[in-house]
This record gives C-alpha cells, sequence and structure tokens, in this order.
C-alpha cells in the first residue's frame, strides 16, 4: 500500500517535472536569438520540400487603443469648465479607426444666473456625454528630438454622434473634431485633442442649439 | 476647486491604473512578452518602415534570403527584426512571400471574404428612426457559428416628447452566410426606460420590459466593414390594459476583428 502511494507521487512529481521543464525550453526557444539551425536555409534559393500553411495568428496584435484625457469644455452659457474621460478605440486598418468616448465636464453659473442670482441646474452642474466616433488617420510623420530621438506622429480627423446628459436630461449631440498622437514607444501614445459637440436643448424655454468646444490632453496604451 | 464626482472619477481612475499594474506585475510581464515567429524573406527585396503606415519613411531594406523575427501586429503592419538588429515595420504584402524557416509557406493574408464569413466579434453603430425619434444604436455581436449570433444592443432615441433608452440582447440567425446581401433575423429581449421631457405636466419616468422581433441584411463592403440595415418591432409590456408597440428602422456600419 505504502509503495503504491510512493509510486504514484514519483510518477506525479516526474510528470510535474517534465512538463515544467518543456515549459521552460519552450519559453527560451521563444526568447531565443537565431539559432544557426534556422538560417541553414538562408542560402537555398527556393526549398525543394512540401509546403505546409502556417497562420500567422499567433504573433500578439496591438488593434485596441485604451486612453484617458483631460482638458478645458467650453460649455456654451456655463463657461469653460475642467473636463475628464476615458476612450477606447479599435484600429481597423492604418487609416481608420473606431472609437468611444464618455466624459465628464463641470458647469459654471450662465451670466443670468449670477446677475439675477438664480439656479437653473440646481445639484446638476456637471453634464456626462458619451459617444462613437470614426476616425481616420491623415498625415503620418515623424518628430525629431535632439539628434537621438524621432517619434512617430499622427494627425486624425474624427465624426461620430453620442448623448449628451445635462440638466436632467439627455440629447442627441453630433461631435467632430481632429487630433494628434505622439507615439513615446509602440504602444504609448500621447495625444491632444480639439472636439466639437453640437446638440439642441430647450432648458432656457426654446430651442437653442449650442456649440460646445472641448480641448484636452490624454494618453493612451495599446494592446 | 474640485467637484467631488471628479474626485470620485479621479479615484476611479487611479483604482483601474493600479489594478492594471498589479496585473502587470503579476503576470511577470507575461502579457508584454511576445511569441516571436522567424521567416525567411523569400520576395527580391522588402522595404522597412519607421513605423505602421505608408506614409513612414523607409529606412531599411532587406534582400532575398534574410532571415527576421516578426514579433508584434498593428493592423496590417509586423514589427519585426533582423539579424544585425534592425528593428522596424513591414507591411503584410510585402511578406507575402517569405517563407517559415523550414520553407514552409505562411499565410500573410489580409482579411477577406473567408474571415468575413468567419467573423467572430463585430461592433457597430447604427442610426435611424426609433417611432419618429432619431435613435442611435451602439451594438457588441458574438458570432458563435457562421448561422447563429448573440447580440447586446444599447439604443437610445431623442425626441421633443422625452427620450428611451432600450438595452437588449438578442439572438440572430443569418440562413445564408455566405451570400453577398446576407439575410438575418433576430430575436430579442430588454428594458426600455422612458423619461418624458421635463417640459411636459406628467413627467414620469417608466421602465418597461420589451421583446424584439426584427430583421435586415448585412453587406460586406471591404477588408474588415461591413454595412447593415436593420427592421426591429419592439413590444413594450406596459402595466396599462393594452400593450405598446414600437417600430424601429435603423442603418449602419459595423467592423469585425
Amino acid at each position: 500500500m505504502e509503495s503504491w502511494i510512493q509510486r504514484i507521487f514519483l510518477i506525479g512529481s516526474l510528470v510535474g517535472t517534465v512538463t515544467l521543464a518543456s515549459n521552460i525550453c519552450q519559453a527560451q526557444e521563444d526568447e531565443g536569438e537565431f539559432d544557426d539551425e534556422k538560417t541553414i536555409l538562408d542560402a537555398i534559393i527556393e526549398p525543394d520540400l512540401e509546403r505546409r500553411t502556417v497562420e500567422e495568428d499567433q504573433i500578439d496584435t496591438e488593434n485596441f487603443e485604451v486612453g484617458f484625457y483631460s482638458g478645458v469644455m467650453s460649455f456654451e452659457d456655463f463657461g469653460s469648465n475642467n473636463v475628464f474621460g476615458y476612450r477606447l478605440a479599435y484600429h481597423i486598418s492604418e487609416d481608420w479607426f473606431l472609437e468611444g468616448a464618455y466624459g465628464i465636464t463641470e458647469l459654471g453659473e450662465t451670466s443670468a444666473e449670477s446677475l439675477f442670482n438664480l439656479d437653473l441646474l440646481g445639484d446638476e452642474r456637471e453634464a456626462k456625454y458619451y459617444n462613437m466616433s470614426l476616425g481616420v488617420n491623415l498625415f503620418p510623420g515623424e518628430i525629431f528630438l535632439g539628434e537621438k530621438y524621432a517619434f512617430n506622429t499622427d494627425v486624425y480627423l474624427i465624426l461620430g454622434a453620442g448623448s449628451t446628459e445635462f440638466a436632467d436630461d439627455e440629447f442627441f449631440t453630433y461631435n467632430f473634431g481632429g487630433g494628434f498622437r505622439l507615439y513615446a514607444t509602440d504602444w504609448l501614445a500621447f495625444r491632444l485633442d480639439f472636439r466639437h459637440h453640437i446638440f439642441t436643448h430647450n432648458i432656457l424655454g426654446n430651442d437653442k442649439s449650442i456649440q460646445n468646444l472641448e480641448a484636452d490632453v490624454g494618453l493612451s496604451l495599446f494592446f | 476647486m474640485i467637484a467631488p464626482n471628479i474626485m470620485t472619477f479621479a479615484r476611479s481612475l487611479l483604482t483601474v491604473v493600479l489594478i492594471t499594474l498589479a496585473q502587470f506585475s503579476q503576470a511577470g510581464f507575461e502579457f508584454l512578452k511576445t511569441k516571436v515567429m522567424v521567416v525567411v524573406v523569400a520576395d527580391p527585396y522588402v522595404e522597412i518602415h519607421t513605423g505602421p503606415g505608408r506614409g513612414y519613411p523607409v529606412f531599411h531594406v532587406m534582400e532575398k534570403g534574410e532571415t527576421i523575427k516578426i514579433f508584434k501586429r498593428q493592423t496590417d503592419w509586423y514589427k519585426m527584426k533582423t539579424k544585425d538588429g534592425i528593428e522596424g515595420w513591414v507591411q503584410r504584402e510585402e511578406l507575402g512571400k517569405t517563407l517559415g524557416p523550414d520553407g514552409s509557406e505562411i499565410d500573410f493574408t489580409a482579411p477577406n471574404w473567408q474571415d468575413y464569413v468567419d467573423r467572430r466579434w463585430e461592433i457597430g453603430m447604427l442610426g435611424g428612426n426609433f417611432e419618429d425619434a432619431d435613435a442611435f444604436t451602439n451594438y457588441l455581436a458574438f458570432h458563435l457559428t457562421q448561422n447563429i449570433a448573440f447580440e447586446a444592443k444599447y439604443t437610445q432615441a431623442f425626441s421633443s416628447v422625452g427620450n428611451s433608452k432600450l438595452a437588449s440582447l438578442n439572438a440572430v440567425h443569418k440562413p445564408f452566410p455566405q451570400w453577398k446581401v446576407s439575410p438575418f433575423f433576430t430575436l430579442g429581449a430588454g428594458q426600455i426606460d422612458i423619461s418624458p421631457s421635463s417640459d411636459l405636466v406628467q413627467a414620469e419616468d417608466r421602465e418597461n420590459p420589451v421583446y424584439t422581433v426584427g430583421g435586415g441584411a448585412v453587406i460586406y463592403i471591404t477588408r474588415r466593414f461591413l454595412m447593415r440595415v436593420e427592421f426591429n418591432n419592439h413590444t413594450l409590456l406596459t402595466k396599462r390594459e393594452e400593450n405598446e408597440e414600437v417600430d424601429e428602422w435603423k442603418a449602419g456600419f459595423s467592423v469585425f476583428f
């Protein structure tokens, strides 16, 4: 009985060690430098071998971009205030990307409110928006910092639609704008974004189409 | 002065960053480590760009027979390293003829018809009419097979008399996934949140369960893009004597990945 248990234990530990060892080997192979065996074919022009199709799916892709931003948003009648937000983008091709954003801005007092000591919004002194937009990357380029450093950049234009939650109501909102990305590395970018949000509200009685400008800086990670 | 909600926002942001960092360190940067693919250049030459886009300058050219390591992809561009340690980006088409180290062919094809038919994830945005109100929808779909998919949808409708928000889960059947204009049928359930405009007297919000029957068509455009047209008939289960029916027409575009 005891020897059985010992045997099971032994087999178990052996299997464990082998798996671990092979995993380590594999891992080393993955990071390994070029080994000579693999470069034998360098000199051969067209190897006469049966072809096997290999998928390239195993390579890591970085088509998603996630980030946050902060800046200033000028909300018509309510002054220019801080704005904060998150965004998530999917890069469809080198030219096109789809981006969703969610932002919150504070609202100041309208001049009527400060003149006549009114309170139009009560506790709702903030506006929230979300939108889904399609962007196009234009003008890829480089920025040079001294002699040693060059950073990739691009300029984009973006257009989309969404909703703005404001004064206890929600409004259909178009947005358009443009921006600038500076890639510190392949997976980290600084962003400068200018956006124009347009919607119509009637909280002051009549319908009024308002234009809100937003400018912000942000940080993005690609994964 | 910083408003408390912005503080909450900042705090939640910090939490997200900390969790991300914790995951990074826990996994021992496992997720930053990339699988490497070794290939041999078979074209007469291959151009290397400084960035993942055709506008970034070419700074190096590889010859036929050179061995390179590919370790990352962004859209249609691959990041690679030569034996001499030169790192740069190569376009997918340029790698069309590369071979594996054992002479095997490697499939570097661009997203195509077959990828479209076999698509797994799809996100899209649609705009249109929701019972006389302007509305838009964002959705995420997961395709279980070529014929069956599930969708999570979020619709918001805006009109002068009020706004509605509709969140729903739908099962989708695509009887002819191979057709250029492929029809689909949906059955779904969800919840609608209706808030009448605050200038109306009887302004009371209500929530109702919703059942949806719908259909439409998907048209493959190019690469990862699809166009989509759909019609939905929603039945709102109200607390009144009769249920309410709402028709919805939408058109928009989607991408798959």
